[in-house]
């Protein structure tokens, strides 16, 4: 029996090599976060499992191209982000009916995780139901931030590296978003205009459009 | 008092989360909360509000998620066939055609486990003398066959990861290569245990299903075949299968290529053979074949 590597990157490098046991050690260590991550920014159970699934096997077959330019956890946390966006994303672009039988949505008290499609609004006063419908409504990419940012705690620049943006973005991504969320979540008036609604993830005025250039631009 | 300027929320927000620091619109914003009631109102609301939803993801991230024990399984199933080659594991010819016998005697359909299936004109070879007809999704060239066991994963944002284009189907360029043709006509053959409906058929694509698949169950072992349903054995036969397939695509008239993925499943309730084309989803029940495709529900409204 071979000795196990006891550093991620490691891990990876054994797994590139053949170990057949190190892939699996690196898994168990960071799926839950992983899981979350997913979860959290898709909002539904079997996206989330169908999205860390995909990730895990691209990084599986992908890991003997894995440069070390960043650290292994966070190559892990960007191949699931990025599952997830591409799967919001063709979501978006191809949109289906909600499902008859609610199969695809599994009961909320058995997986604490909401419907994506909520029909009405929510009936009781439970707090974390409500911050994740609100959640859900925010654009993908303010989502991802937040759920990076202020859910599961990584720094602004961990989240930059991940989401492949500048910091700046990244800032203004949690901004926006927690803004759009205050208002959903009744923390602020609404103001005049769309912003609840979520439907331009980088600002709703040529003002602020233009300070978002400015920050992708500087940085 | 009315404002000389009306409050933007986005780039009041960006002000209060850090975006704009080091830029020129960070002093115009400053300016605007020194000199503006409303600036000044608007930044007080809304960095108190900024605070009170940062409490509320914070206390929503405490809240730690623990992955499912049946997603963990699901995980380690898929991930446990899968080589750490680019997830392809080469296999030679001879060793090959030993096992197709192994494998299709009496009867062993397993999740993830790609059959050489020949549709239309094409015909189902186990024993491997028609490699050209769909032998596996890939090829190694130089005479060897290379089997997939996670077929046509799309890999979704992994490419952005690995600077490639992870999930592509590599292989056909050497001599005696499947062409793209045949290598579309050769679609793998899954028995996931899914009973499918109509709602989910329409989200269906590969690697939906090939995320549902479960673990390849060895030859011979317990598993495999229990997940096709009884009345679908008689498809687990190759010759079976591809005239069912041929009735499909037949009715379709479509060409041979549009097969992408078999399952040996359920649709509502009842056991079905659910065929993913390329633009489309094709159910048929236990009568496919004899000799119609046994039409049960089409995502088309066949």
């Amino acid at each position: 029996m071979t000795e196990r590597p006891a550093s991620d990157e490691q891990l990876l490098r054994a797994h590139a090599a053949g170990d057949p046991d190190a892939f699996a050690e690196l898994v168990r260590r960071h799926r839950d976060r992983l899981w979350s991550v997913a979860l959290r920014t898709l909002g539904d159970r079997e996206e989330a499992a169908d999205a860390v699934q995909d990730a895990l096997l691209s990084a599986h077959r992908a890991a003997g191209r894995f440069r070390g330019d960043s650290a292994v956890t966070t190559w892990l946390h960007r191949i699931v982000v990025n599952a997830c966006l591409d799967r919001v994303r063709r979501r978006q672009a191809h949109p289906t009916v909600p499902l008859p039988d609610g199969t695809r949505y599994p009961d909320q008290d058995t997986t604490g995780v909401p419907g994506r499609e909520p029909a009405a609004p929510p009936v009781d006063h439970d707090t974390a139901l409500v911050v994740r419908e609100a959640l859900a409504q925010l654009p993908i990419e303010q989502r991802a931030a937040l759920v990076l940012v202020d859910l599961q705690g990584y720094s602004v620049a961990e989240v930059a590296e991940i989401l492949g943006v500048a910091e700046g973005t990244v800032k203004s991504r949690c901004a926006r978003g927690r803004t759009r969320l205050a208002v959903l979540l009744g923390h602020l008036r609404p103001p005049t205009g769309d912003l609840a609604h979520g439907n331009q993830p980088e600002g709703r005025s040529v003002t602020s459009q233009s300070a978002q250039a400015t920050q992708e631009g500087g940085r | 008092m009315s404002s000389r300027h009306e409050v933007d929320l986005d780039l009041l927000a960006d002000y209060i989360g850090g975006a704009l620091d080091g830029t020129p619109q960070q002093a115009t914003v400053e300016r605007l909360i020194a000199d503006d009631p409303a600036w000044a109102r608007a930044y007080a609301e809304t960095s108190a509000a900024m605070d009170a939803v940062r409490a509320d993801l914070n206390a929503l991230g405490a809240d730690r998620d623990r992955m499912p024990a049946d997603v963990v399984d699901r995980l380690a199933a898929a991930l446990t066939p899968v080589p750490h080659d680019e997830g392809a594991r080469v296999v030679p010819l001879a060793a090959r055609r030993q096992r197709w016998v192994r494998r299709l005697a009496p009867v062993a359909v397993a999740a993830s486990l790609l059959i050489s299936v020949g549709v239309g004109a094409a015909v189902l070879r186990p024993d491997g003398a028609r490699e050209d007809a769909g032998g596996a999704g890939f090829t190694g060239g130089s005479g060897e066959v290379v089997e997939n066991p996670a077929p046509a994963m799309g890999a979704p944002g992994a490419a952005d990861a690995e600077g490639g284009k992870p999930g592509t189907r590599g292989g056909a360029g050497s001599p005696g290569a499947f062409s793209e043709r045949d290598a579309a006509a050769a679609p793998p053959i899954i028995a996931t245990g899914t009973d499918y409906t109509r709602g989910t058929l329409s989200q269906l694509t590969a690697a939906v299903i090939n995320a549902r698949a479960k673990a390849p169950a060895p030859p011979g072992a317990p598993g495999a075949s229990t997940r096709v349903p009884q009345q679908l054995q008689r498809l687990t036969d190759p010759a079976a299968l591809s005239a069912c397939l041929a009735a499909i695509t037949g009715t379709r008239a479509t060409r041979a290529g549009s097969v992408q993925l078999v399952d040996l499943a359920r649709f509502e309730g009842s056991p079905a053979v659910v065929v993913l084309l390329t633009d489309a989803v094709w159910v048929s029940g236990p009568a496919c074949g004899l000799p119609g495709p046994d039409t049960r529900f089409s995502t088309q409204g066949g």
